[in-house]
């Protein structure tokens, strides 16, 4: 029970009436919010655990190759045929609207790339050839073939990783927006609007007490009046009954 | 619509194949130079960068403090060495603290 530090009079009984009005909209429409984004999340987010499991899987297994790799090769050599290629991975980055919150996509911009060569005519077998050859970045003399695999494999997880970057930007994006609707469901559900409720109540009341005690003033008055009067007429009577 | 560069920030043995894609690697082991690396690169249209989980666990404010922002995207990636991983245990969390419950850890039992 807490009570707001308002006059109370009718004026501020309907701006707060109007204020009451307004919250219990708000709460409404915002608790809606929050129930269609937690059922967006809940998707997402099992979503988000598949791609991760996936990528944690696949790492895993570009590590071992890497192992091997390293194994096979002097450190030297594995880092020279690695940087000399460029750092030109370029992704496309687009905004989503997602209940009203921005979100990122990415896509990969070089379609080439991952494989998806415009030419159909070629099997699976000429695009994996296609990719082997393509893009490997460094040249194959003096390399073992072990990094190659290796190369390989991180070609793979690489659309898993761009998707779990997206999904998992998108969740936590939406994780804080959902943390942001809760307080506010809350703070209205459980502060404001209880408060315009008491001060609203206790408004009406003290209005009602004024109006009672004014009608009690008014008796007492109009008593004191009548006794005058009555007090005047009496001792009038009697002068005229000694007159007489 | 608009075009965006790749970082991958680790350990040496953990990010140097992304180099073979096309990434920029940033090799460091101090969760400290990470960030740094970080501010750097994100002020260099660099919308995507990924981070070993153990520097993440490291340092919060690699993943807290861009939390919030649409880019860059901070995604943590497993080491070749983290064994602990943190960044599915972050992902509970970061359920559990949204919805109240922890989703995914039930979800053997309904799937």
């Amino acid at each position: 029970m807490a009570v707001m530090r308002v006059n109370p009079n009718r004026m501020e009984l309907m701006r707060l009436r109007g204020q009451l009005n307004v919250a219990r909209r708000g709460h409404k429409l915002l608790k809606d919010k929050r129930d269609e984004l937690m059922r967006q999340f809940i998707s997402l987010v099992k979503r988000n655990q598949q791609l991760r499991l996936e990528v944690e899987k696949l790492l895993r297994e570009y590590n071992r190759e890497m192992v091997l790799a390293r194994a096979v090769m002097p450190k030297q050599v594995i880092e020279t045929a690695l940087y000399s290629g460029y750092d030109n991975l370029i992704l496309q980055a687009r905004r989503k609207n997602l209940m009203s919150v921005q979100v990122p996509e990415f896509f990969v911009h070089d379609q080439t790339m991952l494989g998806d060569l415009p030419d159909d005519k070629m099997g699976k077998t000429g695009k994996a050839q296609m990719r082997h050859t393509t893009y490997i970045p460094y040249g194959f003399s003096g390399v073992s073939g072990e990094l190659d695999f290796a190369i390989l494999t991180l070609l793979k997880v690489l659309p898993v990783m761009i998707e779990l970057a997206s999904v998992e930007k998108t969740t936590q994006l939406l994780a804080g927006e959902i943390a942001k609707t809760r307080r506010r469901v809350n703070s209205l559900e459980h502060r404001m609007i209880p408060d315009l409720e008491d001060t609203i109540r206790s408004i009406t009341m003290k209005m009602e007490e004024n109006e009672r005690a004014n009608t009690t003033r008014l008796m007492k008055v109009k008593d004191l009046i009548l006794e005058k009067e009555i007090r005047e007429r009496r001792s009038r009577n009697e002068k005229l009954f000694w007159k007489n | 619509m608009h075009l965006v560069k790749v970082a991958v920030i680790g350990d040496i043995d953990s990010v140097l194949g992304f180099r073979g894609l096309g990434m920029t690697v940033v090799i460091t082991e101090d969760p400290i130079e990470a960030y740094g690396k970080i501010e750097e690169l994100s002020e260099k249209q660099y919308g995507l960068i990924f981070v070993t989980e153990d520097l993440a666990e490291k340092n919060p404010a690699i993943i807290e403090n861009y939390k919030e922002k649409i880019e860059p995207a901070i995604i943590m990636i497993p080491s070749n060495r983290s064994k602990k991983q943190f960044a599915m245990n972050y992902l509970h969390e970061m359920v559990n603290k949204a919805i109240g419950i922890d989703l995914l850890k039930e979800d053997n039992d309904f799937k």
